[in-house]
């Protein structure tokens, strides 16, 4: 008999292994009783954790008000979604793993972040004051003319996008925020509809390339269409 | 022809349509969406409405904030339609992710999205791994990680 497969076992009940890996893993449990129990043992974690839990009314109701709202249908009414504004000690210098926080420890899924939207603190001020230190713009985005719009700025307190030169963007619609440091676009953010504003975010020191898409207010999976602008990010030395 | 009902033209909760659209595919519901038939846009929040809810849920936790960002989920829908390389259910759940992350202005974790993303949400592990930024043997290592933690915490 192989030996146990212990690390693919949960996986496979997720059933998240590929083709190959689930094959092997049928073959081993055929023989191996051990496994089918650890393997039930993950099963039974997974009904704990997967409630199905219809949407409360309100949501369906939500939608029949927007898509029965005399407007056309192509530009429904949303109530902006507030820009993503977190506030962390060393956003931007965090490793890329600095934030799987607790979220699993202490409950089933219990996503208690370490995050908490802006308590009033005036985050044009604090970009301000970011972006007066030295090696505190790590980016400048360019519009496809070539203009400058937009600016990355960090400090020890956080990162923050500054919109200064994109137009407003009409209800329903929102700049968001993309890196494209790997193969393909991962969202970094909102950043609301106005074209001059300030939005904090994390900035994973990873990331080399930032641009900005306009995207319905609840953001987009992935970029659709052109970028309206984009820059490239130079970390400074820790 | 494809069954049709209007929205509001009886008390629709949600939960069932009735029956008349049960054979139908998610492609022809989809398609039918795009025609402006409300009747399609039920049976597809009959059908998906719970792993949109559970996502968003568990990102932004139960509240106005949550219902808001799931009923654009299919606001957006129907307004737009939805990405044809994506299965209609991965679709609506990607899109709820990302809606859910941007409300509640949080950032991904590896561990607690892949576990999301694949248990509650449904999608593949490519799906999971494209939406996340990562590798699919990052996704892979994420997941277990996160099992054996929920496991533990059960």
């Amino acid at each position: 008999m192989s030996s146990h497969p212990v690390d693919d076992l949960a996986v496979y009940a997720l059933d998240a292994l590929d083709d190959v890996e689930r094959r092997a893993v049928d073959e081993h449990l055929a023989d191996c009783p051990d496994c089918r129990l650890e393997l039930d043992t993950h099963y039974e974690t997974l009904v704990a954790l997967v409630p199905d839990e219809p949407p409360p009314p309100a949501v369906w109701e939500g939608v029949v008000a927007a898509i029965t709202a005399p407007d056309d249908a192509s530009e429904i009414a949303q109530e902006p979604v507030p820009a993503p504004v977190i506030r962390l000690r060393r956003p931007w210098l965090a490793a890329a793993g600095g934030l799987v926080a607790a979220a699993i420890v202490g409950g089933v899924l219990g996503f208690a972040l370490g995050r908490s939207h802006d308590d009033g603190a005036d985050i044009d001020l604090l970009a301000e004051q970011a972006a007066e230190d030295r090696d505190g713009v790590l980016a400048t985005l360019d519009d496809t003319a070539g203009q400058p719009v937009a600016r990355v700025v960090a400090d020890a307190d956080g990162a923050y996008v500054v919109l200064e030169g994109l137009r407003d963007l009409p209800e329903g619609r929102a700049y968001q925020l993309w890196s494209l440091t790997g193969p393909k676009p991962v969202s970094l953010g909102m950043l609301g509809r106005d074209g001059t504003n300030t939005v904090a975010f994390r900035l994973p020191p990873t990331i080399t390339k930032v641009a900005i898409s306009v995207a319905p207010t609840s953001g987009d999976v992935a970029p659709n269409g052109a970028f309206q602008a984009s820059g490239t990010i130079t970390h400074a030395e820790a | 022809m494809l069954p049709h009902k209007q929205v509001g033209s009886d008390t629709f909760d949600g939960v069932g349509t009735g029956g008349r659209w049960d054979e139908v595919s998610d492609g022809a519901l989809v398609e039918a969406v795009g025609s402006r038939d409300e009747g399609a846009l039920q049976e597809i929040y009959r059908r998906y409405g719970s792993a949109v809810w559970s996502v968003v849920k568990r990102v932004c936790g139960a509240g106005p904030r949550a219902e808001r960002v799931c009923a654009g989920v299919f606001t957006e829908l129907w307004a737009r339609g939805v990405d044809a390389t994506q299965s209609v259910k991965a679709s609506l759940v990607a899109r709820a992710y990302v809606g859910a992350l941007a409300e509640n202005g949080v950032h991904r974790d590896l561990e607690r999205d892949a576990l999301l993303l694949v248990s509650v949400g449904g999608c593949g592990r490519s799906e999971a791994a494209r939406l996340l930024g990562v590798s699919e043997d990052e996704v892979k290592a994420g997941l277990r990680r996160a099992m054996s933690r929920a496991g533990v915490a059960r």
